[in-house]
């Protein structure tokens, strides 16, 4: 189980960004590192090979020098022999004094060597027993011209032919010293330009590798993801993606389920719709009973209290005002069924949006007004009224109402005047008002002006259903405006309407 | 000249309607040439001439007078039927209706009604609604050559 959970973390395609990222780099950085590393080792291996063959040409030097003065000193002493010249002695003495810090520096420098420290040991009883001193004492003592010491002559040869050779010996070592080191500073320096050059190649190939392994596992998901969720963008259904736990994996997760809970919404929206489109439908033949059923009795109402009326010859004078009034009600029932109706239809009725000519449009329903009461002496004022987008047909209504009512409540007033303008625009809105000088109404009940049936004034005060201001906010409700009003007791009224640009209405 | 009146058929399910009606249209003494029928199997039958008015008098009526809304058979099937029948098509056929409802008006003048008078709630109106529409074509209009059914 545990094993598993492991083995199962550790499948790459689980592994977090971050890390994928580290790998991904590490990838070519390790063998680089590595390649550096064995450079740098092998630099220093070059390096010491160098120091190597440096010293052996020192001692090389040193041998040739000890040489040199081993020959100056002999040179001094049988010079001297020669021709009894001090300069000679002087020169002998010169060569031997500087042989003796000469050999130590060169016992020095060969003391890791022990086979040259051998032949070194063997150079010592050569030298003691080269007869130099001897032969300056014996000059010296004999004047010139006299027969040369040739036993002590022959002496200084044999030794300084040992010592020659012993020089020579350590010379040849040295020199084979030297090819051993010069050829190991070469190979250091041959595998140090191998290492880096395999390991550049290496780290090449780890990137390559690892560009392909971050194409694969991350840039292809990655895109993969940002379509999918461009299709979510567009509503479209998602393609299916690999599953894994890393965060591409985990955004990959939350669109599936951004998808699914879009689907379910989409599905709940759907299901609320048609629940709603069938509450319509139920409504639609509520309406349709209402007006075939109930028209009906109040027509039977009407019909039998007239035919009534017409043998009313039994019936006295209150009696008939009775049968007045039942026919009165029965039609004033109609009219509000009626007006119901119309109300209702307002409100289920397509729309047909179009620009519209407000101002022909309010200068004509103000024409119907007054060719309905002619005799009404009312002053209408109509500002320049900017066109609007909306339905032709309810926007009429809208301002059949509006301006019919402006009339009906100015009638106790003495100088009527209606007047229809509009207000600067806000937010894109246009805002049309209509103001008259009648009645007016108190603002504590402004709220209920808009409401159906409601009425601010006794039905016969003033006759109406109260289902015109309704009619008026339901059509600017269904152009996606607003509807308000303000006023007074016996100030007069102004109604707003505020109508939305083209695109709102629904 | 009333002698020569052909039948008004009212089709028509409430009896205080069918009364009315008959009030409306004996100011216009066409009494005595409405026939009545309850609903719209029955408005067939008698167009058809058959089961209960298998004997009645052959010759379509001057003018239908039609409710929408009645039992078994509506309005709209009986107009339907008519109006796709050979020998019934030319009968003027009036929808009498309660309904103000725009998909009613639509569909039957669709279906080919001559006319469709919604019944006014008040009695006054009604009765001119109904003597005009009575008076017309039962004795305005000059009918159709008589192609009977049956």
């Amino acid at each position: 189980m545990r094993a598993r959970d492991l083995r199962d973390r550790l499948r790459w395609a689980n592994v977090s960004l971050r890390y994928k990222g580290l790998i991904v780099v590490g990838i070519p950085m390790l063998p680089l590192v590595v390649t550096a590393f064995l450079w740098y080792s092998n630099q220093r291996r070059a390096d010491a090979a160098d120091g190597l063959v440096a010293h052996t040409l020192k001692v090389k030097a040193e041998l040739s020098h000890t040489l040199t003065l081993l020959v100056d000193a002999e040179l001094g002493a049988r010079g001297y022999l020669l021709t009894r010249d001090p300069e000679m002695v002087r020169a002998f003495h010169a060569a031997t004094a500087a042989l003796v810090p000469t050999l130590r520096q060169l016992v020095q420098d060969v003391r890791d060597d022990p086979s040259q420290i051998a032949r070194l040991r063997k150079m010592g009883p050569l030298a003691r027993n080269r007869p130099l001193s001897s032969i300056i004492a014996h000059a010296d003592k004999m004047p010139a011209g006299s027969p040369p010491p040739l036993d002590l002559l022959e002496r200084s040869r044999t030794s300084m032919k040992g010592l020659r050779d012993v020089l020579q010996e350590m010379q040849e070592a040295e020199d084979a010293l030297l090819v051993t080191r010069s050829d190991e500073a070469r190979a250091a320096r041959r595998q140090g330009t191998r290492v880096t050059i395999g390991g550049l190649v290496v780290g090449l190939a780890g990137g390559v590798f690892a560009m392909l392994l971050f194409t694969r596992s991350v840039a292809r998901r990655v895109g993969d993801v940002a379509s999918n969720a461009k299709r979510l963008a567009r509503g479209e259904a998602l393609l299916p993606m690999e599953a894994s736990r890393d965060e591409v994996g985990g955004l990959a997760d939350a669109l599936d389920r951004a998808g699914a809970l879009l689907a379910e919404r989409d599905a709940e929206l759907r299901r609320r719709v048609e629940q709603t489109a069938a509450a319509n439908r139920e409504l639609e033949s509520f309406s349709y009973s209402v007006s075939h059923d109930l028209r009906a009795p109040l027509r039977h109402i009407d019909g039998f209290a007239s035919l009534l009326e017409r043998r009313a010859d039994g019936l006295d004078e209150q009696g008939r005002k009775h049968l007045r009034t039942i026919r009165e009600a029965a039609t004033r029932m109609g009219q509000l069924v009626d007006d119901l109706l119309s109300f209702s239809r307002m409100g289920r009725a397509e729309m047909a949006c179009a620009d519209v000519d407000l101002h022909t449009l309010v200068s004509d329903v103000v024409e119907e007004v007054r060719r309905d009461e002619p005799t009404r002496a009312i002053e209408w004022t109509i500002d320049p009224l900017p066109p609007v987008y909306g339905d032709r047909a309810m926007l009429r209504v809208a301002f059949r109402n509006l301006l019919a009512n402006a009339a009906k409540y100015t009638g106790p007033v003495a100088h009527p005047t209606v007047t229809v303008g509009t207000l600067p625009r806000v937010n894109g809105a246009q805002i049309v008002y209509v103001r008259d000088n009648g009645v007016g109404f108190d603002m504590t009940y402004a709220h209920k002006l808009f409401g159906v049936f409601q009425r601010l004034h006794a039905a016969d005060e003033f006759e109406g259903t109260g289902i015109g201001l309704a009619n008026v906010h339901r059509i600017v409700q269904r152009h996606g405006g607003r509807t308000w009003a303000e006023g007074a007791v016996n100030q007069g009224a102004t109604f707003f309407i505020a109508l939305p640009d083209q695109g709102e209405a629904g | 000249m009333i002698a020569d009146l052909r039948r008004i058929l009212l089709a028509e399910d409430s009896a205080n309607d069918v009364e009315l009606t008959i009030a409306a249209l004996g100011d216009h003494g066409l009494v005595n040439h409405i026939d009545v029928v309850r609903d719209g199997a029955e408005a067939l039958d008698y167009l058809y001439r058959r089961d209960a008015y298998a004997g009645r008098t052959p010759g379509n009526p001057a003018v239908l007078l039609l409710d929408l809304k009645m039992p078994r058979v509506d309005g709209l099937e009986v107009l339907r039927q008519i109006k796709g029948d050979q020998r019934l098509r030319t009968i003027p056929v009036v929808m009498l209706t309660s309904s103000r409802e725009e998909g009613d008006l639509i569909r039957s003048y669709e279906l080919g009604a001559n006319a469709y008078v919604v019944k006014p709630v008040e009695f006054g109106d009604f009765m001119s609604a109904v003597r005009q529409v009575g008076g017309f074509w039962a004795v305005v209009n000059e009918a159709p050559p008589r192609v009977a059914a049956g």
